[in-house]
């Protein structure tokens, strides 16, 4: 990997980075209201069921799996990967969050660099042609820009865990050293799940966390909100 | 099974099954439709078990389908049992999916598939609830492993898609955002052509959840049309009524009918 595909990697999975994460909870705002999360450890347990179970398993397979077919230029696979994550994400809050995420990421992407198998996809996106979630886009652009697939899949998921982190700063009266205790506290599970979502297949794609769907299924029924999910 | 309408009846024109399954004579509701209990006389899925069910429902036609009682799966050290059901709905054809809950037992290892196809103008009501044991012999999430798929697709596009594994002995499932204290976790969806009224329709369920609070749970709009939702409640006696009231207000709302009354006894 060149410096500049290592440099690649940070940029787009830095917090900085424009996916727009910093407008959502994931359902994180639910359960701080309803006061079942109040502080670090809450936040933690949060995030280990919501990364082993949920991001994981599923969003983070379909990164992988995004990653061999942009390579190759293939788009409908792209795009057969966007529906089926489409399919399994039936809570509205979590989907749009997606979309969302997916559709900024890809336009930053085409803004930097000129490609035109992403320049494709986005317009599949801008035409509504394809949802564009995030998982398939992150891969797509890993796959044009030759990320490493466990790199990646290292970055998808830290990524993940600090977009919650960030969230659980502005929410509890956590400080800045608390929020770093907790993502260091989970690169061992982070890893353990690298090495499971790189044998995992499309079809082996799952999640199990019924209370958190629920959570945000009703996050819109809170009277008032800092979080679009 | 093959089901077919014929004079304004859904009718079961061909079946063939093998024990533990077995297909009974359906029976005829007065609004056209046909009732059909899914037996497996056995009471249970056994270690090893490879259970399929194809049902075919032709055109127009309307079937209701539940089980006699909770489906047991049995203790088993090797491998997972299965448990298969596919669906397929011609043109305009109406389909209520509502079996009892799964009970895995202590040891127990169960893979189970739910799969809907839709034609163009149909209706899909389903219901599938899980269990963390049997609770009145102290069992709570002791089993080995349950998959559970269910996949619903209109023509060859997956509309809802939800695939869960469960191994409790490597991810407790009583963990934050899991299933936390509660011990039945209910996953339902409501899939109708040409109905609009989908944000009412989540409107009355969500009030349902508002009103009974000891069970939690959501609802929300799918992408391309429809309703899904789960709920989390502590026992079976909490499950049911809610379960009745969501049903009954999607058979209200979008088939223009009222609450279906089970007879299972």
């Amino acid at each position: 990997m060149s410096p500049h595909r290592f440099l690649s990697l940070l940029q787009f999975a830095d917090g900085l980075f424009p996916a727009g994460a910093y407008a959502h909870s994931f359902g994180l705002e639910w359960y701080v209201q309803e006061g079942i999360v109040r502080d670090a450890a809450g936040v933690k347990e949060f995030l280990e069921t919501y990364l082993e179970s949920s991001v994981g398993p599923k969003d983070a397979v379909a990164m992988i799996h995004s990653m061999e077919p942009a390579r190759r230029t293939d788009l409908p696979a792209i795009l057969d990967i966007d529906q089926t994550l489409e399919a399994m994400k039936p809570v509205s809050e979590l989907r749009q969050a997606s979309r969302q995420m997916g559709r900024q990421t890809l336009r930053t992407a085409v803004s930097l660099n000129e490609d035109r198998f992403l320049e494709d996809f986005f317009t599949l996106i801008e035409s509504s042609d394809t949802a564009g979630h995030h998982a398939a886009v992150f891969g797509a652009i890993g796959g044009r820009l030759d990320w490493p697939r466990q790199q990646a899949a290292q970055a998808f998921l830290h990524s993940a865990a600090a977009a919650i982190v960030g969230a659980a700063l502005r929410l509890l009266p956590l400080g800045q050293v608390a929020g770093q205790q907790i993502l260091w506290s989970l690169g061992p599970l982070i890893e353990s799940l690298v090495d499971i979502v790189q044998t995992e297949s499309l079809e082996e794609m799952w999640s199990f966390t019924p209370a958190l769907e629920i959570a945000s299924a009703r996050h819109s029924s809170l009277s008032a909100r800092l979080f679009r999910s | 099974m093959r089901f077919e309408r014929r004079l304004q009846q859904t009718v079961l024109v061909g079946c063939r099954f093998q024990l533990p399954l077995q297909v009974l004579t359906p029976i005829q509701q007065e609004d056209g439709s046909a009732y059909m209990l899914l037996l497996n006389p056995t009471g249970g899925v056994l270690g090893g078990d490879r259970l399929a069910t194809v049902i075919e429902q032709g055109p127009g036609t309307h079937v209701c389908f539940t089980t006699p009682s909770a489906t047991r799966v049995y203790r088993s050290p090797g491998p997972a049992a299965i448990q298969e059901t596919r669906i397929r709905l011609g043109t305009g054809a109406v389909l209520e999916y509502m079996p009892d809950a799964l009970i895995p037992h202590l040891g127990a290892a169960l893979q189970q598939s739910l799969s809907i196809e839709l034609e163009v103008g149909c209706v899909a009501m389903f219901a599938d609830t899980l269990a963390a044991g049997r609770l009145a012999h102290g069992e709570r999430w002791s089993f080995r492993q349950v998959s559970s798929e269910i996949v619903i697709k209109q023509g060859a596009k997956p509309i809802f898609i939800d695939r869960a594994l469960i191994e409790p002995g490597r991810i407790p499932p009583a963990r934050l955002n899991m299933m936390e204290d509660y011990n039945y976790v209910v996953t339902f969806g409501v899939l109708a052509a040409g109905f609009a009224e989908w944000r009412d329709l989540q409107d009355r369920i969500e009030s349902l959840f508002a009103a009974c609070t000891q069970v939690r749970g959501g609802s929300s709009l799918l992408a391309s049309g429809g309703i899904s939702g789960r709920f989390l409640a502590g026992s079976a006696v909490e499950v049911h009524p809610v379960l009745d009231q969501v049903w009954g207000i999607a058979r209200g709302m979008v088939l223009k009918r009222g609450p279906f009354m089970l007879r299972k006894y």
